[in-house]
């Protein structure tokens, strides 16, 4: 009863598997500099943005329908941001479309920013998935303490990955309990039975947090977290991601 | 008490909504020697376990191989007293096998080479090589056991402080981890429900109830006593009963009529 819809990592071989995961977090950085700091009005850049993705994932192996399953994750988000652009982000007189009947019209460039904005993190949140998904989350996180990034953001990850599938399981059998004693509530009483399980998950929670702090300190965990040390990198592939950057940098530049 | 693995005396420990938990307890273990810690839910148990590398401080004495337990010498306990929790998803809270049971020796300062060396050697006595890269939720539950015990074998630890070993496990699972604890020469203490266990793998037993030591003694005479472990709760499995007219433990099958019981361990 796992939750392996959490799961990221996609097993390949590819030169994308084998790069060392610091050298591939910088060169998701760099992408994702990239396409944020992009004009949004350029169409050309936004195609090249795009099809590096794309090549990434082809060659990675990665299956497209996974990739689609990552995005669809934050779609919904982007598209709630996205609607309110057409209310507020127009100039007068560059209608694009007039709702007939009234005097509301819906603005060229908001439609453009819209679609800027829905590419944009489209192409971000497809860095981060192809990243996970030719990493793994554990050597990421070593990835990230090679990085010097704050030990304790590095722990935090680290928990929420381990206890992310412990609590997903501990949910699904609280709603089967819930399902096989009241199989027909009505809304209102689903909703409050919903809060009365949270409020137990967040209470078991609490209280294994405090058995695993027990656990650790049992193995002499004195405040420091030693994952297994990552791969620095070859010459090669810190060139490699180091030409990576330099286009993404003349892409923004280039005028 | 000089030469016990672990001693324990007098232990007094109260939670902070003010229930007493231990009230009075002590305990000992000589080395080599597996120790069931009995009694019913709530009888401070695993409280007292926790007293045992230090996490819960309290009035009394514990002393490990002889040396009192201090904040000078906790690392070193720590080291030596290896704790098993009953819920193997708290005691396993890294991304990979390999990193879970390399934390202990990272943290005592091993090198990299070291630590792997260790690791590798841990996982291989509990029947769990190969498994270093798989994250523990992709592990069943008597995986999950047996990798966490690996995680103190690999602090090479001389004492084993474990909680509810066989809980929630299948027959076999249960049958592979008494056959593992069966092989491990580290002095055991073992808190339990699992009478059949404490039966075969202890030679002594201590009954806890309210806090306190209520019966002590070797195990095959301390479970012969009906009387003695109904007071506190606790009863011998259907199949591990007693007979009022010999006074020994029998062995009943299923399988025989009525009558029929097997005469086994009589004679301790």
């Amino acid at each position: 009863m796992t939750a392996d819809a959490f799961e990221q990592y996609v097993p390949g071989d590819s030169f994308l598997h084998r790069a060392a995961p610091v050298v591939k977090v910088c060169g998701a950085g760099a992408f994702i500099l990239c396409v944020v700091l992009c004009p949004a009005s350029s169409w050309p850049r936004s195609v090249a943005c795009a099809s590096i993705p794309l090549l990434a994932a082809l060659a990675a192996g990665v299956p497209g329908r996974w990739m689609l399953a990552r995005v669809a994750v934050v779609l919904p988000f982007v598209l709630l941001a996205g609607a309110s652009l057409p209310f507020v982000a127009g100039r007068p007189g560059e209608a694009l479309w007039q709702v007939p009947g009234t005097t509301w019209a819906v603005p060229l460039s908001a439609v453009e920013l819209f679609a800027s904005i829905l590419l944009k993190s489209t192409l971000c949140v497809l860095a981060v998935a192809l990243l996970l998904a030719t990493t793994g989350f554990h050597r990421l996180l070593g990835a990230l303490q090679l990085l010097r990034v704050p030990a304790l953001f590095v722990s935090l990850l680290c928990f929420m990955y381990r206890y992310l599938f412990v609590l997903w399981d501990e949910t699904v059998r609280m709603t089967r309990a819930r399902n096989a004693r009241a199989p027909r509530q009505r809304p209102l009483e689903r909703l409050r039975t919903v809060g009365h399980m949270a409020g137990s998950l967040f209470l078991r929670s609490y209280e294994r947090a405090e058995r695993v702090a027990h656990a650790m300190v049992a193995r002499g965990f004195d405040g420091t977290m030693r994952l297994t040390e990552q791969s620095a990198g070859s010459a090669a592939q810190w060139l490699a991601v180091g030409g990576f950057t330099a286009a993404c940098a003349a892409m923004v530049v280039w005028r | 008490m000089s030469g016990s693995a672990v001693a324990v005396a007098d232990l007094h420990y109260s939670y902070p909504d003010g229930v007493a938990a231990l009230r009075g307890a002590s305990l000992t273990a000589d080395p080599g020697e597996a120790v069931g810690l009995l009694g019913p839910n709530g009888a401070g148990k695993s409280t007292l376990l926790l007293h045992l590398n230090g996490i819960l401080g309290s009035n009394g004495s514990v002393s490990v191989d002889g040396a009192p337990l201090s904040p000078a010498n906790l690392p070193a306990i720590r080291q030596r007293v290896g704790l098993v929790f009953q819920d193997p998803d708290d005691q396993l809270f890294m991304p990979t096998v390999f990193d879970d049971v390399a934390f202990g020796p990272r943290n005592l300062g091993h090198d990299s080479a070291t630590v792997e060396a260790r690791v590798r050697s841990a996982l291989a006595t509990v029947g769990m090589a190969g498994t270093e890269s798989r994250p523990p939720h992709h592990l069943s539950v008597g995986q999950k056991k047996r990798v966490a015990l690996a995680t103190v074998l690999v602090m090479d630890c001389s004492v084993l402080v474990l909680d509810e070993p066989t809980a929630g496990l299948d027959p076999r699972g249960r049958r592979e981890i008494i056959d593992l604890l069966q092989s491990l020469p580290q002095t055991k203490i073992l808190a339990t429900h699992d009478m059949a266990l404490a039966w075969e793998l202890c030679q002594r037993v201590v009954i806890l109830d309210e806090g306190q030591v209520v019966a002590a003694g070797p195990t095959r005479d301390v479970l012969r006593d009906e009387k003695l472990l109904a007071q506190h709760g606790l009863e011998l499995p259907a199949l591990l009963g007693h007979s009022g007219a010999t006074g020994c433990v029998l062995l009943q099958s299923a399988f025989l009529t009525a009558g029929e019981n097997w005469h086994g361990n009589c004679d301790g």
